[in-house]
């Protein structure tokens, strides 16, 4: 009782009249059916034949429900094996990396006392005013002389080295927790790594743990970096990229071929889209 | 004194490779983009031939600079009906109706789906022959269209792309704004009888109007940035009708070998963009 007042308190509109609210739901069936009818149609076309989908269209059912000879094709034909490999590989370093990087330096702001850190703090935000894709042609000559273009290491370095917004949402939850625990602590005998370890760290998890999942759906989602600086080793992305190349007018295949890439993130999506939505709720609106 | 000195261990230790990554992939890009913009550089050659600004005299006096933003404006313009939309959404996800967490959650659902897919998806919902579009139309007796043509509407069925992947995105910011309203000031609109248009007018909007800002500006500069869907469908084409700023620019690197030039339309595209940001942060400061 007394959380549906706090509810209601909470709404910008409350209301009470019949053909308003079914206009709300009407408004939002709609919406419901805007994000599904594009994936509906597309899995529908993935489960026939080619022959069948000559025949008979896009808007027929299939006569197969469980015909996934176009996923097999898909997943052979266009070599998703080693794209989901390497896209786990890249995923598997780049993320605790960062978050290691990105927590040290959030530490070391907020924690540590030292001349030039007004400077290193600026040094860290200007960057972010930087639109990524302008810089395009000067990062791919950084990639080059660094000879890591077209390894695996290209993608780890550039996931790690651009995520700068990291140190700040770290930065924010550490100065958020209490000094007094660090100097309870170091009157216990804590160095500096122990307190960053036995406090600062445990203090950090919910925010690691979105992180986790936003930079996963971010590598696995991205395209550019491994399309621009590592063309020959291929992710999901732009295996499904490649793949599209020869097999674009092939309708059934190639919708077997988006299904695939898209399933595994609207997995997770279905387990975790509280903390996804929070997660990206929280890195914008600070 | 002693752990003075291990503190500034462990400050260098701690900093050592972040700024080192900073420098390399934030600082460096950003000056060599500046220099080679001043240069003829192939990609090739091994010393840089330096050519004044000749480079932005030919961009600024070409006519396919102003036909690429010309094209970005499609996006533009869909990204400031993303706005309306999702602050649309989210004002009617804000009012008591039921079931509004699985409402919110299906609709931000495209946001997480790979970009590569989404756009594949699209190309078949937009193939003239085979379109699922094309075949509800053609038996409501309706002409069938085509989307991907060498007419200028093009651009809006590329940039409807983003806004199917994104509306759910500025939905989600919106509610989270919204939701830091306090009540009672609806409370008191409702007791003085303030009608849904004057409510919105008077109380939500300039409640949010930092979050209309911020969110305003990053997809606008998502929308001066764009080059997904122009490169993995049309490729820019047909002559150029589809290109945008970045697609142009990155075709003129890598297809032309034209480095200099393309680092020259980063930097002005650059330039613009902090413009943006800086009038944005006057007036966010103007409000303060």
């Amino acid at each position: 009782m007394i959380k549906s007042k706090k509810e209601t308190l909470k709404s910008t509109f409350i209301i009470n009249n019949k053909p308003g609210r079914c206009l709300v739901y009407l408004l939002m069936i709609f919406g419901i059916i805007g994000v599904f009818a594009p994936l509906l149609i597309v899995l529908n076309v993935s489960l026939k034949t080619n022959e069948e989908y000559m025949m008979k269209g896009v808007m027929t059912l299939p006569e197969n429900m469980g015909n996934i000879s176009n996923y097999v094709r898909a997943f052979v034909e266009g070599n998703f094996i080693t794209g989901f490999m390497n896209t786990a590989i890249l995923v598997v370093v780049s993320v605790p990396v960062t978050i290691i990087i990105a927590s040290l330096v959030a530490y070391t702001l907020s924690r540590f006392e030292f001349r030039a850190r007004k400077l290193v703090y600026l040094a860290f935000l200007i960057p972010t005013f930087i639109p990524g894709m302008t810089v395009t042609i000067a990062t791919f000559q950084v990639i080059k002389s660094l000879g890591v273009y077209n390894t695996l290491l290209a993608g780890m370095i550039l996931y790690i080295g651009t995520d700068i917004m990291q140190i700040y949402i770290f930065l924010q939850f550490i100065n958020n927790v209490p000094v007094s625990l660090d100097e309870s602590a170091r009157l216990d005998g804590a160095g500096r790594i122990r307190i960053y370890t036995s406090i600062i760290l445990p203090q950090l998890k919910p925010a690691i743990a979105t992180t986790v999942i936003l930079k996963l759906l971010g590598i696995y989602n991205d395209f550019f970096t491994p399309y621009m600086y590592m063309p020959k080793i291929k992710t999901v992305a732009t295996s499904l990229y490649s793949f599209s190349g020869d097999k674009l007018a092939e309708w059934p295949l190639m919708s077997a071929a988006i299904i695939l890439v898209a399933i595994p993130t609207i997995i997770i999506y279905i387990f975790l889209q509280r903390h996804i939505i929070s997660g990206v709720t929280d890195g914008a609106v600070k | 004194m002693k752990s003075r000195t291990k503190d500034k261990i462990y400050i260098v230790g701690f900093l050592l490779i972040p700024m080192v990554l900073l420098a390399l992939f934030s600082y460096y890009p950003l000056m060599k983009l500046i220099q080679l913009s001043f240069t003829d550089w192939n990609g090739m050659s091994r010393d840089l031939k330096y050519i004044g600004i000749r480079n932005y005299q030919d961009i600024f006096s070409q006519k396919e600079l102003f036909q690429t933003f010309g094209n970005n404006m499609a996006y533009v313009i869909t990204a400031l009906i993303q706005q309306i939309a999702g602050l649309f959404l989210a004002i009617l996800l804000n009012s008591n109706i039921k079931m509004k967490t699985t409402f919110r959650a299906i609709l931000f659902m495209p946001y997480i789906i790979n970009g590569v897919a989404v756009a594949f998806m699209f190309n078949y919902m937009y193939d003239y022959s085979n379109s699922p579009i094309n075949y509800i139309l053609g038996s409501l007796g309706i002409e069938a269209v085509h989307f991907i043509s060498n007419s200028y509407m093009t651009n809006f069925a590329l940039s409807f792309i983003s806004f199917w992947k994104y509306v759910g995105w500025t939905m989600v910011i919106y509610i989270a704004a919204l939701q830091s309203i306090p009540g009672d000031v609806y409370e008191a609109a409702r007791i003085d009888g303030a009608g849904f248009f004057q409510t919105i007018r008077y109380i939500t909007l300039p409640n949010i109007k930092k979050m209309l800002e911020v969110s305003l500006l990053l997809s606008l500069n998502g929308a001066l940035q764009v080059y997904f869907e122009p490169f993995l469908i049309t490729k820019g084409g047909p002559n150029g009708r589809t290109a945008t700023f970045i697609s142009k620019s990155l075709e003129l690197a890598y297809s032309y070998s034209k480095y200099g030039k393309a680092a020259t339309m980063g930097v002005i595209l650059l330039f613009m963009i902090l413009v943006l940001v800086a009038v944005q942060n006057l007036f966010l400061k103007g409000d303060e």
